[in-house]
């Protein structure tokens, strides 16, 4: 009986929603205590050992570990500008590319834009996660901060670039509901709960 | 936090604050080189499971050391730890004999109480993270008790 009731106290401090302890064997649990003073006594031990444990407290990770961690995965790619081209961040992402192409084309481009491009679906834009949108955004600013450097080294051309870039991506960009990054802290957007 | 949880994982797991501090930092930076196949909602998991095969290389690898030093893998364990820094952390003397008793379990037994009792996840999480069945999770979990209890109790704490 003794090995029963231990088996009771285990289940009981368990607490698995998924293998509750019936009223019977609570019941015989308790009977067999008023009867069974080391039972009683092991059984008081172990919720005391699991309340001991429970109250041990969290300890926090240190801000350099983060700091080191961000160092060598988030910052380390936005000093690689062109890394920021290989990664597909959907909608987002295309947007980036479209802005970086028409960046680079439009420094050998004197004829006229084409027709404006299609207006966002804002339907497909709202399914997409925020985190998504978040990383994209990271992706956006290298993007864009290259094309401004190959805009600054077109002269007329650029010219023709940024008023491109002014009037149609910019407004189109504007669609995608982005929280763009602070600048004193890129690598902590989309951290999330991590 | 999931860092946090990474952290105090391994801090109990290797009971050595320097190497915990590297284990989180290799599991965050993992994190980020698997970011494009990880499910995010199970990113606690996955970050864990990360850390506790960390800490099992550190461990063999401390295993191996000792076995070339003089064959004193507890003393070479102890050498490695940073013991007294770690103890400090669980301030008060029942704390810390609750620490000393969590370092003599096996690391297979500590890690189901680390991540149950201490950190409270559910089993079906616990047993993805370190890749056993719940049963066998729960076999572990009550043979970490009883030891834990009959050591505090050998020991003179009253409970």
């Amino acid at each position: 009986m003794c090995e029963q009731v231990r088996a009771w106290t285990h289940r009981l401090l368990d607490a698995d929603p998924r293998d509750p302890l019936s009223a019977s064997d609570l019941a015989a649990r308790d009977r067999h205590f008023a009867g069974c003073k080391p039972c009683r006594l092991e059984a008081e031990e172990m919720q005391q050992v699991q309340y001991q444990l429970q109250s041990l407290s969290m300890d926090a990770l240190p801000d350099s570990i983060l700091d080191s961690v961000l160092e060598q995965t988030v910052r380390r790619r936005s000093h690689n500008p062109f890394f920021g081209f290989m990664v597909d961040w959907r909608l987002a992402a295309a947007a980036v590319v479209t802005v970086a192409l028409i960046g680079f084309t439009g420094l050998y481009r004197t004829e006229p834009a084409g027709p404006p491009a299609a207006p966002i679906d804002r339907a497909q834009v709202d399914t997409i996660p925020q985190e998504d949108l978040e990383r994209a955004a990271q992706e956006a600013r290298v993007a864009l901060a290259v094309t401004s450097r190959a805009l600054r080294r077109g002269g007329a051309a650029a010219h023709r670039a940024r008023e491109v870039i002014r009037d149609e991506v910019s407004t189109a960009l504007r669609e995608i509901p982005i929280q763009w990054p602070t600048a004193s802290e890129p690598g902590r957007q989309g951290g999330g709960d991590v | 936090m999931h860092k946090d949880r990474v952290y105090q994982y391994a801090r109990m797991m290797l009971r050595s604050e320097a190497e915990a501090q590297d284990v989180a930092q290799e599991a965050l930076i993992r994190l980020w080189g698997h970011r494009e196949t990880v499910d995010f909602s199970r990113v606690r998991a996955w970050l864990l499971r990360t850390a506790k095969n960390l800490c099992i290389d550190l461990i063999r690898k401390r295993q191996v050391r000792a076995e070339v030093d003089d064959g004193d893998a507890v003393v070479n364990e102890q050498r490695a730890m940073g013991h007294g820094a770690w103890q400090q952390v669980h301030a008060g003397e029942l704390g810390q004999m609750m620490s000393d008793a969590l370092s003599s379990l096996k690391p297979q037994d500590r890690a189901v109480v680390v991540l149950r009792e201490i950190q409270g996840m559910p089993y079906d999480e616990i047993a993805e993270t370190l890749e056993i069945p719940i049963g066998t999770l729960k076999a572990r979990l009550h043979r970490a008790r009883e030891r834990l209890r009959t050591r505090l109790v050998r020991t003179g704490v009253t409970l």
